[in-house]
């Protein structure tokens, strides 16, 4: 009863956020958290409960950007049926790549890198073809038509990017409860012994590839619609994949909420840094950085993943305090 | 191993972030807007003889950290030497002496950094915006400033979109890629005409992100119009370590002249090795050059930069008032005093210059009063800054600066000139 009131309270607060709150600084802030955490929940469909850390989301991020901003700019076509285009042609290239990576049983820091690199080729191909404008980037006028996906007021792209990462969320609890979610996990902890017991690897990576980069897509498509201009470096740059994986990691990888709660802390603390610190230039981003450190350091597990721990372990009757010691 | 991998991966993304020294101290309030937009609007649109208006905010987004800090730097703290040199001569007189406050923003270069910046100096209710050096930056928060009515005074930013798009609370005081692109030309032109020697075949040489680009894909689209045969056009990544490949297509191309869009670190990089590989075309010339306009390649690359040329944006060498500002600036900041600084010194006189005749502190009334822009008590070498319907200023212009012994002069247009141009190199 007490734990169905605990949650309930913050998903009330969701909703009636726009409402609460006018002023369209915060509620660009409440935008981007829910961004965000859709964004890195795609990303920990993939390597939260395979374990296959992807450095490399930008790819199927950029492929979103663009496809659905192509189809409008150039063909007319809505960006509401452009985003499935996006995120049917990255399911495709995720395919791709897990087929190259999978195949030959890429893992860890090379899985990392490979993807990586799949990120940095597609930018460069991007940069340098006269069909995706080059470096000059593609621009979407401005059009405010709910049909062209923009929108007169911020709380219908509050609304809109809620149901996409409420969506996420239900995805991403049920996996965890399906067979795909228990071989995933299987995987994660020991691939080899997973192998043994009949887990099919290859298929269960590829699946969670495909739903990942097909995510990931469509949150690209709302990036382009929501800032209304995409240039190569912001939407396939590394620092797009970083972006992406940084709240899952303080938040929790492999968990249902970890996204949300890694999206809700190191959103506002950026923000939060960069109003209190904004005078003195880069002290902000040191500050949020420290904080980042500090939180990987004392809590490798992330913030949801560190109080099912806890949990566990009170459940085990062992719980005295200690944490147990990780590799 | 897990652990190590995200704390390196972090500590890139801090080490990343803090690319320059600190700003000066400038005077923030905190967020007491005093003269919100809607309050201001609605206390102005009441008819009273005198205004009264305690203080004035005006935004000021510039990347203050990553890649492009030191630049941003420089730009946010010659507006704020505007800034206070007009309170210092009592604030704003039209409202009463109201005082001018400066909002820093941070972009650190990021589009969506822009815009949430540009939301934030809403909320504490400026009433216009100055900015933002990245063009990647400006097109979307010219944008959002657009949707929430804020004028906003670019001072740098190159892309010819930013004027282009209907929107009326942007105003532009940069030449745009445009008008570089034919400035290049044009000035071309006149040198062989002047000139015994014609030159006619030329390479483009350019960093590949949207600022060379876009100047080489004008300047190849009108070239042959001005008698200029385009070899090739060679785009690099500015980040590139290595100039060796576009050094060596110069040399079996073997051009007149070697055009150059880039920034400080790759164009002295490849005026190193084109120098290093005994290439030596008739005349090199950058176009908005990073590197040829910057102080610390005119001064200390001499024994390979000399007769170097720039088509570039620039301070006015001709006029005293110009002179006294760079000395000011370098006493303030130990720095010289950069052409986007310049730029921006500038727009902010413009758009203090727009609050004064508006006699308000309505966004709307400040925009109109923009549009009637006439100023030409500024430092720039060109003629009054005035907007055209699309808030470009119109008499925007490049001028051609060349290098001689370590030092940088005008070499046209004759009104702003302090040498004669030597063309092609000796």
């Amino acid at each position: 009863m007490k734990k169905t009131l605990l949650l309930l309270l913050p998903l009330i607060l969701i909703l009636i956020f726009p409402v609460l709150v006018k002023d369209s600084y915060f509620l660009n802030l409440g935008i981007l958290v829910l961004y965000y955490t859709f964004l890195s929940q795609a990303w920990n469909i993939l390597s939260g409960y395979s374990g296959q850390f992807s450095f490399g989301h930008a790819a199927f991020f950029g492929t979103g950007a663009y496809a659905s901003t192509i189809l409008l700019t150039g063909y007319g076509v809505s960006p509401w049926i452009g985003m499935f285009v996006g995120a049917f042609v990255s399911t495709l290239i995720g395919l791709f790549i897990g087929y190259l990576t999978f195949r030959y049983k890429l893992r860890g820091a090379y899985f990392a890198l490979s993807t990586l690199a799949f990120a940095e080729i597609l930018r460069i191909a991007v940069q340098n073809s006269d069909f995706f404008k080059k470096t000059m980037g593609i621009m979407i006028p401005l059009k405010q038509d709910p049909w062209m996906f923009q929108f007169e007021s911020a709380s219908s792209y509050y609304y809109t990017i809620l149901i996409f990462a409420g969506f996420s969320i239900w995805l991403v609890y049920r996996i965890g409860r399906s067979r795909l979610g228990f071989n995933l996990a299987a995987i994660r902890e020991n691939e080899d012994a997973a192998r043994s017991l009949g887990v099919n690897i290859y298929k269960n990576k590829m699946i969670a590839m495909g739903l990942s980069a097909g995510l990931t897509a469509l949150g690209g498509s709302f990036y382009a619609q929501y800032i209304l201009f995409i240039d190569p470096p912001t939407t396939f740059g590394t620092e797009v994949s970083i972006s992406i994986l940084l709240p899952v990691i303080i938040g929790g990888v492999g968990t249902v909420l970890g996204p949300l709660v890694g999206s809700l802390i190191t959103i506002p603390l950026g923000e939060l840094t960069s109003a209190l610190f904004g005078d003195f230039a880069g002290v902000h981003l040191m500050v949020y950085g420290l904080i980042l450190v500090i939180v990987i350091l004392f809590l490798p597990e992330g913030i949801v993943g560190w109080f099912q721990d806890r949990a566990r372990k009170k459940e085990a009757g062992m719980n005295n305090g200690i944490l147990k010691e990780r590799g | 191993m897990k652990k190590l991998f995200f704390l390196t991966m972090v500590l890139m993304l801090i080490l990343s972030g803090c690319g320059g020294n600190n700003a000066s101290s400038g005077s923030n309030t905190g967020g007491s807007a005093s003269s919100s937009g809607n309050d201001a609007a609605k206390s102005s649109a009441e008819p009273s003889s005198a205004p009264k208006v305690a203080e004035v905010k005006i935004g000021g987004l510039y990347p203050l950290s990553g890649g492009l800090a030191s630049e941003g730097q420089d730009m946010a703290n010659a507006v704020q030497m505007a800034v206070d040199e007009v309170n210092a001569a009592g604030g704003i007189k039209s409202l009463g002496g109201a005082k001018v406050v400066l909002d820093k923003a941070d972009s650190e270069g990021k589009p969506q950094k822009g815009v949430s910046e540009v939301q934030r100096l809403d909320r504490d209710g400026v009433v216009g915006i100055l900015g933002t050096y990245a063009s990647g930056v400006a097109l979307p928060a010219t944008q959002e400033a657009e949707k929430a009515k804020i004028p906003f005074v670019v001072d740098i930013a190159v892309v010819n979109e930013i004027t282009e798009r209907g929107f009326k609370y942007t105003f532009r005081i940069q030449p745009p890629a445009k008008i570089m692109a034919n400035n290049f030309l044009s000035y071309i032109s006149m040198l062989n005409d002047k000139s015994s020697v014609k030159l006619s075949t030329a390479v483009l040489a350019h960093e590949d992100s949207v600022f060379g680009s876009s100047i080489a894909a004008l300047i190849k689209e009108n070239a042959a119009k001005s008698g200029i045969k385009t070899l090739e056009d060679i785009p690099y990544p500015a980040s590139t370590p290595d100039m060796s490949s576009v050094v060596n297509k110069i040399k079996s191309l073997n051009p007149d002249i070697v055009v150059t869009t880039g920034y400080l670190r790759d164009g002295t990089m490849l005026i190193k090795g084109l120098h290093d590989a005994n290439v030596k075309p008739k005349s090199i010339i950058g176009v908005a050059n990073g590197a040829f306009s910057n102080q610390q390649f005119i001064t200390q690359q001499k024994d390979i930069n000399q007769n170097i040329m720039d088509v570039n944006y620039t301070i006015n060498p001709k006029s005293d008032l110009a002179n006294q500002v760079k000395e000011k600036y370098k006493n303030q900041f130990q720095k010289d005093m950069s052409a986007n600084a310049a730029y921006s010194y500038t727009a902010a006189q413009v758009l203090l210059d727009a609050i004064e005749r508006a006699a308000s502190a309505d966004r709307d009334k400040i925009r109109e009063a923009l549009t009637q822009t006439d100023f030409s008590k500024h430092i720039l070498p060109q003629s009054p800054i005035k907007f055209d319907a699309t808030g470009q200023n119109v008499n925007a212009q490049a001028v051609l600066n060349q290098i001689f012994d370590g030092k940088s002069q005008v070499v046209f247009p004759d009104d702003y000139k302090t040498a004669n141009p030597v063309y092609p190199m000796p």
